[in-house]
Parts: C-alpha cells; structure tokens; sequence
C-alpha cells in the first residue's frame, strides 16, 4: 500500500480539491480512499507537504511508440490506400519507446494512441499506460476509437498520386462511401440472424465501423475549421459520436459545437503553429473557456511526438493565459480526456476504485511556469522520482 | 505622446522598479517616477509589468506562413540552386504583411531577425526587422545584421541527396575553410582581383564588421566550427544550442552568441539533450545567450516564450531570462543601441503584461507599443485568414 500525506489534492473528481488530504492506494495498484488524516500502519508513506497532488495526466491523442523520433522510421500511417479501418495503432506501437519514460516524466499516465491522419479511415486507437511491463499489460483499453481524417492531410498524400482525395470533396465521397458499406454490412448480418444464407463474409473493417454505428467508440476525427462542420453532416447523415481532434478554428463555431448531439468531446491542439491559409487560419486557445462554459467537454493533446511530452502542461497554461480557470484547464487533462477516450471509470481523477495514478507537483501545473513533476505513480507503482 | 504610469519596469537588463515612462516620436524620451506630460495619452499600468519586446533573433516571420507564394519554391529564404549564397539578402524576400498578419505583437513580441535557411552553407545575409507593417524596407530596423551559415544534416541532405558536394561533413568543411580563406584574401582594391560578390559578402565576416550565425544541432558540429574558425578573428554565434553543455567553455571564452532553439518539436531529435543549467553557467562566464522559435517554418508566435520558459524552469531567475529574451537578442543583431531594453533614448518598444509571463501562465498581454505606436490592446479581435 502507498499512502499520500497531507499535500494539497486537486481531485478532478466528485471531492474538488481538498486543501490537505491523503491518498491511499491498496495493493491491487487501485485507489482505496482519499480523505483527511488516513491511517494505514502497513503503507509505504510519501510526505506531500507543501506538495500539489493530482491524478495522472491523460493525453487524449498521441502517436508515441509509432514514431522513431531518432531513426524516422513510422509504424502508424498505412499510406497504401485511403481506407485502412481494420488496422490498429496497437500493432504498430513499440512499449519500449523512450517516449513513454518521458512521458511518465512529465507527468502523462495515459495516451490515447492512434493511427496518424494520412487516410481518410485510418484505424483503430488504443489507451496505453506510460509504464508497466508488456504492451498488453499496459494497454488500458482497445479499441478506444476508430481514427479518421479530412482536410490537407490525406488530400496531402493521395493527391500527388493522382489518386482519391484530392479534393475536399474525395475526403467527404471515402467518407460516405465507407459508412455506406459499414451500413450495408449491419443490414445483412442482420438478416444473417434469422437467414444464415444471407451472412456476410467477416470483415475486419466493417466489423470496426460497426462498432462506431453502434456507438460503442466514437470516431475520433482529425478535423480543423470548416471540416469540422462537414463532420457534423457527415455525424447527422449516420448517426455516430465523434471527437474533433485538432478542432483549431473552433471558435467560429460555439454555437454548432454546442449543440451538437454527436460530439463527444473537442481534444484541441498543438498550439504554437504558425497561421495559414485555409483550415490553418486559426489557432486559438482561447476558444477552451468558451466551449467550457458552454458545456462541450475539452481536452488538450500534445500529438506526441509532435509536441514533446510537458507541453500538454504548458498548453493547458495558455489556456489559462487566455483566461480559463486553472482548475477547468486541468481538467482538460485529466478527467475530460479520460471521458472523451471513454476511459473515465479507470483513470482522470482521483476517486476510491480507480487506477492508482498520481503526480506530486511542487507548485501549481498551468500556472506557476517553474512547476514540476516530482513523481509519477502507475497502478500504484513509483515509476519516475526527480 | 504616451506616458505610462506606475508599472512595475523591469528593464531588461536586470533592473525592476515601479516608475513611469514617456513615449514620443516613438522613443522613450523620459523613465523616471511622477513624470507628468501635457497632451500625453496617459496609460495606468499600476499592477501590470512593463517589459521590453521580446525578440527572435533568427526566424523566418515574414517569409513562410501567409504570403507565401503559391508557386515554385515556398520557402523565400531557401535559395537551394547553390549551397554558397553568401551575397544573398533576405530583405528580398521579406514580405511585411506576411509577418503582420500573425499578430507576433499580440504575443508580447516586437522585432525579429530574420534568415536563410539552414540548407546552404554559406546562405546569405540576415536583417532585422519590425513585426508591423507593409513596406519591408521601412520595417528594416537594420540589413546585413548578421551572415547566416549551417554545417548540419540538412546540408548534406539538400545537396548530398542530390549526389553533389557537400554529401559530408567533410565536404562542408573543407567547403567552409576554403570560402573563409578566399574571402580573407578577396582584395577589391587590387585592380587584377576580378569582381565577386560572393566573397566580398564573406569578407565583411573575416572583417568582423559581420557576425557569423552558424547553425549547429549537436556541441561536436560546434566544435568542428570552432576548429575551422580558429586562425580568424571573428564575432560567432551558434544556432540551435542542442546538447551544449558547461564544457563548452570556448564559447564563454571568445565572447560567442548562442541562440536556444525551441526542445517543445519531438520529432527532432536534437532537442532532448539541452543543457539549461551548462548553458546558463556558459552566460554567466560570457557567452550571450538568446531564444529562437525557428522550427523550420512550423513554430507559432508562442515558441519563443516557452522556449525561455524551459530556461526559467532550470536556472529559476526570471530577470535573467527576460535579458536572453530582450538585450541579448538585441545584442546579437547589433541593434542594442536601438531597441531590445528600457532605457532613454531607445526605441520604444514595450509591452504590458498582467503578470509575469516567464513566471506565470496568468501573464497575458495587455498591451503592445512598437516604435511607439500601440499595436494591440488586450480585447482587440484576433484577425484571421480565409
């Protein structure tokens, strides 16, 4: 057992924060209690006096262990055609990354790792812990989502073949023309039920989008501006839950965002590019607190390794720049990310039953610029100590 | 006429006092408590910090992002057809609304250095340059500021690819000692010496009426420059500051620039290795340390803070940070006497911040004043691009 004491405990949870607590976390790496003055004879006892203590971070779309940030090799954009549903990001992920340690490091419990954004259906993402032993031991949740994409991206890969996308409207017509099929898939295993003649042959893909159809993952969209309004068509068209990834530009459409009862959640970043044309035309942060207030649950990503792994605190900081409380930044995450991968009964927030994983800061993430991570607990294991 | 009362002015070169500031024909003309000025536009700054502009020493603001061109090669500054472009000048290529568009103001910045890219081993000469306005020439602050000059991979990548000189290490540096060798002998006066624009650009370096930018990714390509530039006199600062540590003593020693390139790119694998606390200690002993966001083109308006910030979290002295972020960027672009601190006489360029942002996220622009003329007030729409 491993015994927190007396830091200030920012939650994420029912509890809020509570200016001097205790976490207990049991044997089975789970939380049993957090309170005031706890008492267990048998813990491992860790001083947070002074400390700030929080669940771990959870980035809620990164690509760490699939890109070799030292040799360039790529192991999660399948670039051979536009729509690669039955692939997931769980075969192309390598454990043993240093990506992983930093991110303990710095503070991420949890990524949601998936495919890269080159295809228009790009396949399966998965939850995976920082630290642990094997990939399967380590892997929190698979399926989290099935990934997709529109916009430059995939227009970016298959246009100077001269194959589809080229256009916006290739993006949209892959789109369609996959869920059309998804559809036609469900109509027939359907009828398979009461006339085996009538059962399609598995398929691996189908079977994947089912599961979007079906609403068990939500499709997770890389998406920017005005893509994120032929997204919302498209959720409309066949009645599926996405998260918009990216979601830069979101701020010319709170309303749409807002009201919107397909979107699971907007996981928005990495800031710090500079400002293009097109679905590029904005980047803006500040749309957080709005979309916050408004009641569209938020979170922030670092695209690892696009951004390296701290930077989800410093993102979240610039958020706060903008003016959105600390506290909702923080949420942004830790407990939102955990509810937009779908992942929240284990892990974002600090509750008895959840996973045991807690930071111990010595100042205040997303405000003070010099705070640090002083250690990462992983089911209840110390895996990172400055 | 502006005058800014009761600030907290930190000046930038290490001095914080609350006073006020007088601003007119775009100077400041008067720093001093209980200024009083007939017709003055009057500013109540009590509360708020007054810092100098930030300033990036070697960007590429003005020549990617918007205003681009559309066709043939994007990058303006990336003359590739010759990897010894020494007569180059990239007040050719500076395009001022490109740079005014991404608001960099809005963002607590005020002068930029600008350069080639990093793919030429001679590339051409640097500017300096105001973040506002139309007419490039008038936003010169200074031309020939610097000569920019890079023995990394992407040489050899640029041309070795192409199966021409340099494909190595060895090629850029036989290249770089035998074009500092004709340079130094490069005599105009002589009536034989046949006309060559290229070495007369490079004498001004052997003259030293020139500093030599060189971009370096690792403390060996550092090394390797020191050694090649041994037997010349010449004003050096290094560009990336990947992997430099305190025993590169030869940079305190002979006085040399370092420019701290932005670690938040994962995908570049030089980042991970940066010394703060070596370099920092370097500083004290002599070398002038400044920050770049410079990330080939990809780096947002925010980098250059968080580059600082990553400083901030090691050596834990804001003021010290504030003069790499302001004087010594100045320093480095010889425009020191013009802009880069808070002092009478100088430029006025400044900007007003709610807290302070080296120290805390809650630090937002409340208002920017380059040249004396306010650029941006904290509410102002953010513009963007369609």
């Amino acid at each position: 057992m491993l015994l927190i004491k007396n830091g200030k405990v920012l939650t994420m949870g029912p509890q809020g924060v509570l200016e001097q607590a205790d976490v207990l976390i049991g044997d089975d790496g789970k939380i049993v209690k957090v309170a005031a003055a706890i008492e267990a004879e048998a813990a491992q006892v860790i001083d947070a006096s002074g400390r700030i203590v929080m669940p771990g971070i959870v980035d809620a779309h990164s690509h760490i262990g699939g890109f070799d940030t030292d040799t360039g090799a790529q192991d999660l954009n399948e670039l051979t055609k536009p729509q690669t549903p039955e692939i997931q990001a769980y075969d192309g992920i390598n454990p043993l990354d240093r990506s992983f340690m930093e991110s303990a490091k710095a503070g991420i419990t949890t990524s949601a790792i998936t495919p890269g954004s080159g295809n228009v259906i790009c396949g399966l993402a998965c939850a995976v812990k920082s630290a642990g032993t094997s990939l399967a031991s380590r892997t929190l949740r698979n399926p989290i989502a099935l990934k997709a994409a529109m916009g430059v991206n995939p227009k970016g890969v298959y246009g100077p073949r001269t194959a589809m996308p080229m256009s916006r409207l290739g993006v949209a017509d892959l789109f369609r023309d996959y869920f059309l099929k998804v559809k036609d898939y469900q109509a027939k295993k359907a009828q398979g039920q009461t006339d085996p003649e009538k059962m399609p042959k598995f398929d691996q893909g189908l079977e994947n989008g089912l599961l979007v159809l079906e609403k068990k993952i939500p499709l997770k969209v890389h998406c920017y501006q005005h893509d994120m309004m032929s997204l919302l068509q498209l959720a409309e068209e066949f009645d599926f839950d996405v998260t918009l990834d990216h979601a830069l530009g979101s701020s010319d459409f709170y309303d749409e965002l807002a009201s919107s009862k397909h979107v699971r959640g907007v996981i928005y970043g990495p800031l710090g590019a500079p400002l293009f044309g097109g679905e590029g035309c904005k980047v803006d942060i500040d749309c957080l607190a709005e979309l916050d207030r408004r009641g569209v649950c938020c979170a922030i990503m670092t695209d690892g390794p696009c951004f390296v792994p701290y930077m989800i605190i410093t993102q979240a900081g610039e958020a706060v720049r903008t003016g959105l409380d600390e506290i909702r930044a923080l949420h942004m995450i830790t407990i939102n990310a955990a509810k937009i991968i779908g992942c929240d009964d284990r892990i974002g927030s600090l509750e008895a039953g959840k996973d045991g994983d807690v930071l111990i800061f010595d100042g205040m993430p997303a405000v003070d610029t010099e705070a640090r991570n002083l250690c990462t607990i992983i089911d209840g294991k110390i895996v990172y100590q400055a | 006429m502006i005058l800014i009362k009761n600030g907290c002015v930190h000046n930038g070169r290490g001095q914080v006092k609350n006073t006020d500031l007088l601003i007119e024909d775009g100077k400041i003309v008067q720093i001093g408590e209980h200024l009083k000025a007939s017709g003055a536009e009057v500013i109540d700054a009590a509360g708020m910090q007054v810092f100098p502009g930030f300033i990036d020493p070697l960007s590429d603001w003005g020549i990617l992002g918007p205003g681009r061109e559309i066709r043939g090669n994007a990058n303006d500054n990336d003359e590739r057809s010759d990897v010894f472009t020494p007569q180059l000048d990239v007040k050719y290529a500076f395009n001022g609304r490109g740079i005014t568009r991404q608001q960099i103001y809005a963002f607590g910045i005020t002068a930029v250095g600008v350069a080639p890219a990093n793919n030429n081993v001679f590339g051409g000469q640097m500017a300096a340059f105001d973040v506002h306005g139309v007419n490039p020439m008038k936003m010169l602050i200074k031309e020939k500021t610097g000569m920019k000059a890079s023995v990394t991979e992407a040489v050899k990548e640029a041309y070795g690819s192409r199966n021409l000189a340099p494909m190595t290490k060895m090629g850029i540096f036989a290249m770089f000692k035998e074009k500092l060798e004709a340079a130094k002998n490069y005599n105009p006066e002589d009536e034989k010496t046949e006309r060559d624009e290229k070495l007369a650009a490079l004498k001004q370096v052997v003259d030293k009426r020139m500093p030599l930018f060189v971009s370096c990714n690792t403390p060996t390509e550092i090394r390797s420059v020191l050694r090649a530039t041994a037997e010349y006199d010449l004003d050096l600062v290094f560009c990336g500051g990947f992997g430099v540590d305190g025993t590169l003593s030869e940079l305190a020693e002979k006085h040399c620039g370092l420019i701290v390139a932005n670690p938040a790119n994962g995908f570049n694998k030089y980042t991970r290795n940066t010394d703060y606390a070596g370099i920092a200690e370097l500083a004290r002993q002599g070398a002038t340390v400044a920050f770049s966001a410079a990330d080939n083109g990809f780096g947002g308006r925010e980098d250059l803070l968080w580059s600082a910030l990553e400083m901030q979290k090691v050596i834990h002295d804001d003021e010290a940070v504030l003069t790499m972020l302001t004087y010594n960027a100045a320093k480095l672009l010889g425009i020191e006497n013009l802009t880069g601190s808070l002092e009478e006489g100088k430029r006025a360029d400044l900007v007003l911040w709610s807290a302070n942002p080296i120290t805390s996220y809650k630090g937002a622009v409340e208002m920017t004043i380059a040249n004396g003329e306010i650029l941006y007030r904290k509410g102002d729409a953010m513009k963007c691009f369609l």
